[in-house]
C-alpha cells in the first residue's frame, strides 16, 4: 500500500513538471470585440498628434438585424457581435462625377469566436450599380490571419491576438478614358481579452488605446 | 512519452498489489461559465485502474479524452486530455441494485482549442474533479455506475469547469 501510494503520487508529480500552462481558458471566455454597452468609449492616440474617440451610442436597426452603432467623429460604424461571430455592416460606394454612388450595403462576418492562432478568413463582394448610365463594377475582397496570444505593441494588454487583414478593392468606372483602379490597404489589429481594440497599424496611422470605459449595462 | 511511462508503472505496481478492478466509462459534459459559451456540450471517454484498498476505498488512475464542438455550426473544437489519480469510497461494495459512493480525482489537463484553421498553444493545467455514484451489479464480475461530477480545470486567471454526468462499465479482476 505504502509502495503504491509513493509511486502514485510520485507519478503525479512528474506528470505535472514541465507542462506548459498558458490562459487558454481566460482567453476563451473573454470578450476580444464588445459592441455593447451604450456609453463604451475607447479613447486612441494617434502617431504625428490627435486622438480618436470611439464610442457605443446605441442600439439600432439595420439591414433588418438590430445592431449596435458605433461613433467616431461624424462616422457611423454598425456592429453585431452574437451567434459565435461579429459582423460589420459594410457600406461600399463608388466616387463617380462628384457623387457618391452606394454600390454595396450588407452584413459582412468580420470575425468567427474563439480566436486562435494561425486561423485565417476571407470574404469577398462583388457588386456593379449604374449611375448616369455608365456601369460601376466594384470587388472587395478581404484576407484575414489571426496570430498570437501576444502583448499588444505598447507592452499594456496581454493575451492580445493579431489579426492582420489585407483589403483590396477593385472599382472599374466603365466608360471610356477609366482603367479598373485597385486599392490594397494593409493593417493590423491588437484584440485585448474584454476591451477589443487596443492598437491598429495601418500605412496612415498608428493608433494606440489610451483608455477605455466600459460603458453601463 | 514521459507521462505515459509513468501512468503504465503505476498501473503495473497496482496490478501486482492484490485485488483491482478495470473501469471503462462514457460522459457528457457541460462547460460552466464564458468559456463554454461558444463550444457545444462535450463528450468524454475514460479508462480507470482501482486498487481496491479495503472493501469500502478505492485508490487508482485513469485517463479521459474529452471533446467540445463548436456551439454556432462553426469548425471550432476544444480537446481535453486528462491523466489524473482516482480515490473513490463505496458504502454498500457488494449491493446488488445501491452501492452508493463518492469519487474525487486530481491530476491534470491537456487542453487544445482549434479553431478556424489554427490551433492556439496547448496548455497544461491542474484538475480536480468531485462526484456522486450509483453503482449497481450486472452478474459478477461486472458493475456499473451512473453518476455526476462537477469538475474543474484550475487554469491561469480563471478556471473551466465542467458539470459531467457520467456511465461506466467495471469489472473485478484478482491477480
Amino acid at each position: 500500500m505504502r509502495n503504491f501510494t509513493a509511486i502514485m503520487a510520485a507519478g503525479i508529480l512528474l506528470a505535472l513538471a514541465g507542462c506548459d500552462s498558458n490562459p487558454l481558458y481566460l482567453r476563451l471566455s473573454s470578450d476580444y470585440f464588445p459592441v455593447s454597452p451604450s456609453g463604451a468609449t475607447w479613447e486612441y492616440s494617434m502617431d504625428g498628434g490627435g486622438s480618436k474617440i470611439v464610442t457605443v451610442v446605441d442600439q439600432t436597426v439595420v439591414g433588418e438585424r438590430p445592431c449596435w452603432r458605433f461613433q467616431s467623429g461624424a462616422d457611423y460604424a454598425y456592429w453585431i457581435n452574437e451567434n459565435g461571430k461579429l459582423e460589420k455592416y459594410e457600406d461600399h460606394t463608388v466616387l463617380f462625377n462628384g457623387f457618391q454612388v452606394p454600390i454595396y450595403q450588407g452584413w459582412v462576418t468580420m470575425l468567427q469566436w474563439p480566436l486562435a492562432d494561425g486561423m485565417s478568413r476571407r470574404d469577398s463582394v462583388g457588386a456593379q450599380a449604374v449611375s448616369q448610365g455608365v456601369t460601376l463594377s466594384h470587388t472587395w475582397v478581404r484576407s484575414q490571419t489571426v496570430t498570437g496570444p501576444e502583448t499588444s505593441p505598447d507592452g499594456q494588454w496581454g493575451n492580445c491576438y493579431r489579426v492582420h487583414q489585407e483589403e483590396t478593392v477593385i472599382n472599374w468606372i466603365q466608360t471610356a478614358g477609366f482603367q479598373p483602379e485597385t486599392t490594397v490597404t494593409v493593417r493590423n489589429i491588437w484584440l485585448a481579452p474584454d476591451v477589443g481594440m487596443v492598437a491598429m497599424e495601418s500605412p496612415d496611422s498608428v493608433l494606440t488605446l489610451v483608455s477605455f470605459t466600459g460603458g453601463e449595462e | 512519452m514521459t507521462r505515459t511511462m509513468i501512468l503504465a508503472a503505476v498501473l503495473a505496481t497496482a496490478a501486482a498489489a492484490g485485488a483491482f478492478e478495470i473501469e471503462a466509462g462514457v460522459a457528457g459534459l457541460t462547460p460552466i461559465g464564458g468559456w463554454g459559451e461558444n463550444l457545444s456540450a462535450g463528450l468524454a471517454g475514460e479508462l480507470q485502474f482501482n486498487w481496491l484498498v479495503s472493501r469500502k476505498f478505492r485508490a487508482g488512475a485513469g485517463v479521459e479524452g474529452a471533446v467540445f464542438g463548436d456551439a454556432n455550426a462553426g469548425d471550432a473544437s476544444l480537446s481535453q486530455f486528462k491523466p489524473m489519480g482516482i480515490l473513490s469510497f463505496y458504502l454498500r461494495p457488494h449491493g446488488a441494485s445501491f452501492n452508493p459512493g463518492v469519487v474525487a480525482a486530481f491530476g491534470y489537463c491537456r487542453t487544445r482549442l482549434s479553431s478556424g484553421g489554427g490551433v492556439d498553444p496547448v496548455s497544461w493545467d491542474p484538475f480536480w474533479r468531485a462526484g456522486i455514484r450509483w453503482n449497481f451489479s450486472l452478474g459478477s464480475p461486472w458493475r456499473a455506475g451512473l453518476g455526476f461530477d462537477l469538475e474543474s480545470v484550475v487554469s491561469q486567471e480563471t478556471s473551466g469547469d465542467a458539470f459531467k454526468l457520467t456511465f461506466g462499465v467495471s469489472r473485478g479482476l484478482e491477480i
